[in-house]
């Protein structure tokens, strides 16, 4: 590894160590738990199957 | 008080806060110009305009591109006059700016998780990956971390693992944008609305708006963790 490689990995390295993870994980949870809730509290029609897909629509015939 | 305030150098920081306020103005129509047809900031569609130069609607990229290069010049010099002060008001300008896209941008979503899921879907992405079953837990759960991230990083002091989430959103609108455009999807982003319109050049802007504003984005996230109120305030 040369001196910048090693210099680029230590500053991620060092980047890392200093973020918060309670905070950035605890945000992510958070978002989950609220997904859910909001899958629960909208409309029938506007809500989803918690894991699938939607159907592919046809590609429009007049993409500019 | 904050260096930039005391009375030497409170000049200064005045000249420095207006080049700022009017380089604002200017990345405002940028955006304006790129993502927000129609609105108050967007020049390329004004009727007097129109009727003087009808074609002038086909150049919003490019006037757009025009007033961040302004925007970004005027930076300069106010940088030059007050750096201290410069900082603060970018740092702030930056953090309530993409926050508040980024809020913006998750409201119609969570509104409708079901038309943003077919969204995702028309993207392929999933499906190429052979993941095809995260499709709607995906459209589910990102436009709260869109609201969630970008309200952190306006209201609360963790800048940095706010702006690190949405820098990782901005790689993923990039390298949505760019397989869209790579397999002719014809879809929009439909970062700010769910349409049906199948214009090319409208995920081109929105391409080229990402990979503007994941710069500042960024930039954020090598910052120390401040509250808003915080950054005007002399550090200890």
């Amino acid at each position: 590894m040369s001196i910048k490689e090693n210099k680029i990995f230590l500053f991620c390295k060092n980047y890392l160590k200093s973020l918060n993870w309670i905070v950035l994980l605890g945000i992510a949870l958070f978002c989950i738990a609220l997904a859910i809730v909001n899958n629960i509290r909208v409309d029938d029609a506007k809500s989803v199957t918690w894991i699938g897909s939607q159907d592919i629509l046809e590609k429009p015939a007049d993409i500019l | 008080m904050i260096d930039c305030f005391q009375p030497q150098n409170r000049k200064r920081s005045i000249i420095s806060g207006i080049l700022m306020l009017v380089a604002t103005f200017f990345v405002s129509v940028c955006v304006a110009e790129i993502s927000f047809p129609e609105s108050i900031l967007t020049f390329t569609d004004q009727e007097w305009l129109i009727d003087l130069w009808p074609k002038a609607y086909r150049y919003n990229i490019q006037v757009g591109l025009c007033a961040l290069i302004i925007g970004g010049a005027l930076i300069v010099p106010a940088f030059k006059i007050q750096k201290d002060f410069a900082i603060r008001a970018l740092e702030t300008l930056c953090r309530i700016g993409i926050g508040g896209m980024f809020i913006f941008a998750s409201i119609f979503k969570i509104q409708n998780p079901h038309e943003f899921a077919v969204l995702v879907a028309q993207y392929q992405f999933f499906p190429a990956l052979h993941l095809e079953f995260l499709n709607n837990f995906f459209a589910l759960v990102y436009p709260q971390f869109e609201l969630w991230f970008g309200l952190a990083m306006i209201v609360s002091p963790f800048v940095r693992e706010s702006a690190l989430a949405i820098f990782w959103m901005f790689v993923s609108f990039i390298i949505a944008l760019g397989w869209a455009l790579y397999h002719d999807l014809g879809i929009t982003c439909g970062c700010f609305e769910i349409e049906g319109a199948a214009d090319k050049a409208e995920t081109w802007t929105s391409l080229i708006r990402d990979l503007i504003l994941i710069w500042p984005t960024l930039w954020l996230a090598t910052r120390k963790n401040k509250s808003l109120i915080s950054i005007w305030k002399a550090s200890k």
